[in-house]
């Protein structure tokens, strides 16, 4: 593996070739083997990367219709990819330094593997809104995986999550964050009732609910279900 | 939008902030869509790439480590790689690679490098400059390979030449630009 800041001409033109695309299956392949282990050559391609998008950097700029954002948010967004994963993922995310870290609290967290499915699922809509939140619960562990996906908060204001059984009180299981999924969990003594219990969001002052119980508008609710 | 801006909504999208994936296509799609244009020169083609490529940016965007290259270096890469297996799926060309999961994606070596150093000037003017140092059709070559995703043997045709004279030629070409871009 070579270190110097010099490279073999032919490198830098096969980085180059490899950049645009040039190489044919079989060069490409090799040289892919290559990259892996020889930092010089991730460096020519990068640099080669940078260089090149920057001749598409000046190219004139054309704003897309709006059908194709619809499109973007339809494929991304109205398929439900489990919470879990998604939790999982963000943190996954925190970054290569990390890396040794996350591993090491997932592992603990066992919880958030990712394949593992959730057995309750809840999904909160209001009427005006049609759905404002995804949620999944772990009646086992009490694990509560939400999502805020509309109706976010107003400056200053904030979403708090309710779980309301029967005739009981309601009970804060935490404040959702927009378009973010959170980690919440149900107290323990209330997790054997958890199927067909209701979860509801209400609108709260930043920092939640100053009472314990809701305090402004009610604006979504839905029964926690077998998923 | 200034580059850390830009590394500030990227990390969010990461961690699957939608609002912060809103604010990303609002302040880059315009030139993303640009680029589809330039490269497949179709409109509905390149509305169909571009929702293609936001969705790769969705799924991809925790292969992005701010610092190591400008996140709009990344973003341009995706978009244009896309746009390029379009074209070549199009044209059923055999040759090249055949996603963009390549190089800039599974670069995760965290340690500071020449790229990174790149990452922190603004290099535009630097390729215009060594283009211009090149001949007119040799200039035309590396374009026609970056922006059409010309293969060797479209490019042989294109300059009436035998194909291994094609590949020196650019490949001598290429050792040119290099030379310039690291003066």
């Amino acid at each position: 593996m070579s270190t110097d800041a010099e490279y073999p001409e032919d490198d830098a033109a096969l980085a180059a070739e490899y950049v645009l695309g040039l190489l044919d299956a079989e060069e490409t392949r090799a040289f892919e083997r290559r990259v892996m282990t020889e930092r010089a050559l991730q460096d020519l391609v990068e640099a080669w990367q940078v260089h090149f998008a920057d001749l598409a950097d000046d190219l004139p700029e054309t704003v897309p219709p709006a059908a194709v954002w619809t499109g973007i948010q339809a494929r991304l967004f109205t398929q439900s990819e489990p919470l879990w994963r998604r939790l999982f993922l963000g943190r996954a995310v925190i970054g290569a330094a990390l890396a040794g870290l996350v591993a090491l609290a997932v592992v603990q967290m066992g919880w958030l593997e990712p394949e593992r499915p959730a057995p309750f699922v809840a999904e909160l809509a209001s009427e005006t809104e049609g759905q404002v939140a995804r949620i999944e619960v772990d009646p086992e562990t009490g694990r509560v995986a939400a999502e805020l996906i509309a109706l976010f908060p107003d400056p200053g204001r904030t979403r708090e999550l309710w779980l309301i059984q029967g005739e009981n009180a309601p009970v804060s299981l935490g404040l959702l964050a927009p378009g973010q999924v959170v980690a919440l969990s149900v107290p323990e003594d209330l997790r054997p009732g958890l199927s067909g219990a209701l979860l509801a969001i209400s609108d709260e002052p930043e920092g939640g609910s100053p009472t314990g119980q809701p305090t402004g508008a009610v604006l979504a609710a839905g029964p926690i279900t077998a998923s | 939008m200034a580059t850390t801006d830009l590394d500030e909504l990227l990390s969010r999208v990461s961690m699957a902030d939608r609002s912060a994936f809103s604010a990303l296509y609002d302040a880059t799609s315009a030139k993303l869509f640009g680029i589809c244009l330039r490269i497949l020169g179709d409109r509905a083609l390149s509305e169909d790439a571009l929702q293609e490529i936001y969705v790769k940016i969705w799924h991809k965007s925790e292969s992005y480590i701010p610092g190591r290259v400008r996140p709009m270096t990344w973003l341009i890469t995706v978009a244009r790689n896309h746009a390029i297996d379009v074209l070549r799926s199009r044209r059923s060309a055999t040759q090249g690679q055949s996603d963009d999961d390549s190089a800039l994606d599974r670069l995760h070596s965290p340690d500071p490098g020449p790229a990174e150093q790149l990452a922190q000037k603004d290099t535009r003017a630097q390729i215009e400059a060594c283009m211009d140092e090149l001949s007119e059709d040799k200039a035309q070559a590396v374009r026609l390979a970056y922006l059409e995703g010309a293969t060797y043997a479209e490019l042989a045709a294109h300059f009436a030449v035998p194909l291994n004279t094609m590949r020196t030629w650019l490949r001598r070409s290429l050792q040119t630009l290099r030379a310039c871009l690291s003066r």
